[in-house]
């Protein structure tokens, strides 16, 4: 079976590093396959999948080899606990956070030595929805742009507040509209340029308040009038913070009924 | 390019009903779809007319789209009784209008992809080569990891499944495949409301038109799985105002 091809790479179109933390669980495979399905379409779009493990699982290694996507593969393990000093203290670092990190560590050292290519970082949780639209509103970003995005903050959806004269100047949230940043992780995109620029700028990793982790990386990146807002000045909706219900496994019993070599 | 007029190789008929996620999962279905060569889509809604999303998503699909809509009668929309059957009919009817007369053997494959499911690229392939039936594993069904047909020497003999192995065809809607030539065969084969029995529906659909032994395994003998019966989350919408709406009116 010969595998789709995205279109063929251009070295006049900016990139679109698409950094996608995942973890193992029942429905990873199917998330990861409809999330490739997408990124077929897009043009020099290079996905870093980084796995949530203390090992590269063989399920990702070959889903990723089979995609024909240009990729990444790496690894951090969330720690459940942190020691401190000789007790353990249980982690709150929130789910993600290592992994979105590493993916800007690796960034960052690929194009220590040579010219990085004019281009963007992108955080794509694996059980969202994308538009191919919004890849073309993200791929010419000059610092930090943002759009809206359905289904966050018990809403149809969020979104930047624009001025007439086209600049942010607000959050149309309920959720906490006086974050400095009041979006979510699916609702901005980053020049590489300004990655390397801020080599210190990377998500917090503990004291985050629920909702606060966007702005933990944010703030040292833009302020918000230096944000560019897309999607025709935020007012269409091309990405979706969709979740994907657990699947009851209640036959499987106790032992597991099914043969665990059939992978799933 | 002359491929473009060549006829399709596979229909996949989409029942859809309007909720918050619904162009969420058109959307990421159709990134799906778009990715196979001669695939043509018939999205049926569950709707007395069809709607103006629905309708522009059509327009700017990127795939050959024929858009029905159908409304299923209000007695039959109680929980627990079989779901989208008027729309998978009329996209069966479809089909059958378009082709009832021509000579046969008619080329194509059908299959019944619901909005919420996920698809490898790799089942199209697999389900291409079908002569009558074929039938795989589909994965997060059954309340189990996957459910399967069992395979002995090439035909299927049993099913592996968590939820009433007793059914004569024990396979979730996303398990099948037809070939076109069998639907036109069989002009009466329709999913059926009057005593069916709620988890029956593909059961008393695929008696109609089939035995247990003439079905073709497809995944490596039905070893593989290609296609996940995945379920969206109900998205919470508490926050949304019931008065001072916002001045626009956005697409979501």
């Amino acid at each position: 079976y010969v595998y789709s091809r995205p279109p063929p790479w251009s070295d006049t179109l900016p990139t679109i590093f698409v950094i996608t933390p995942t973890y193992t669980r029942p429905v990873q495979k199917a998330e990861l396959t409809r999330l490739a399905n997408t990124f077929l379409h897009v043009q020099n779009l290079h996905w870093v999948v980084v796995e949530d493990s203390p090992r590269r699982t063989n399920l990702v290694s070959n889903l990723l080899e089979k995609a024909g996507l240009n990729f990444t593969h790496l690894n951090v393990e969330t720690p459940k606990s942190l020691k401190l000093g000789l007790s353990w203290i249980p982690s709150h670092t929130p789910r993600g956070t290592l992994q979105r990190n590493l993916g800007l560590h690796w960034l960052r050292n690929s194009f220590s030595n040579s010219a990085p290519p004019e281009g963007v970082v992108y955080f794509a949780d694996d059980d969202n929805t994308y538009s191919l639209e919004l890849f073309e509103e993200m791929r010419y970003t000059r610092r930090v742009s943002v759009w809206p995005v359905a289904f966050v903050g018990g809403l149809r959806y969020e979104s930047p507040k624009v001025s007439p004269a086209g600049k942010v100047v607000g959050w149309k949230t309920v959720f906490d509209p006086n974050r400095p940043f009041a979006i979510d992780m699916a609702g901005f995109a980053i020049s590489i340029k300004l990655i390397l620029e801020k080599p210190q700028a990377s998500f917090k990793l503990e004291g985050v308040k629920g909702g606060y982790q966007e702005t933990s990386l944010l703030k040292d990146l833009v302020t918000m009038d230096g944000l560019e807002p897309k999607a025709a000045n935020c007012t269409k909706v091309l990405v979706w913070h969709t979740r994907t219900e657990r699947p009851t496994l209640v036959n499987e019993g106790k032992r597991g009924f099914t043969d665990p070599r059939v992978e799933v | 390019p002359a491929r473009a007029h060549a006829a399709p190789l596979q229909y996949a008929i989409t029942p859809t009903y309007s909720r918050p996620v619904q162009k969420a999962e058109l959307t990421r279905l159709a990134n799906t779809l778009r990715q196979v060569a001669r695939l043509h889509w018939i999205l049926v809604e569950d709707a007395a007319a069809r709607s103006e999303l629905v309708s522009r998503f059509v327009a700017a699909a990127g795939l050959p789209c024929t858009h029905l809509h159908v409304p299923t009668p209000r007695r039959y929309k109680r929980p627990g009784l079989p779901r989208a059957t008027e729309q998978r009919n009329a996209g069966l009817a479809w089909l059958r209008q378009r082709h009832q007369h021509l000579p046969p053997p008619q080329p194509g494959v059908l299959f019944f992809a619901d909005d919420d499911n996920t698809y490898s690229l790799e089942l199209f392939h697999e389900m291409r080569t079908t002569r009558k039936v074929s039938v795989w594993p589909v994965g997060l069904v059954g309340g189990r990891r996957y459910e399967r047909p069992v395979v002995e020497n090439g035909k299927v003999v049993g099913w592996y499944t968590g939820w009433r192995a007793d059914r004569p065809f024990a396979v979730d809607m996303a398990g099948f495949a037809v070939s076109l030539q069998v639907i036109l065969s069989h002009p009466k084969a329709v999913f059926k409301r009057r005593g069916s029995q709620p988890g029956m529906q593909e059961s008393d659909f695929l008696k109609q038109i089939t035995t247990v032994e003439e079905l073709e395994p497809k995944a490596n003998n039905c070893t593989k799985v290609l296609v996940w019966h995945t379920r969206t989350e109900k998205v919470n919408l508490a926050n949304e105002p019931k008065y001072h709406l916002d001045t626009v009116n956005i697409e979501v």
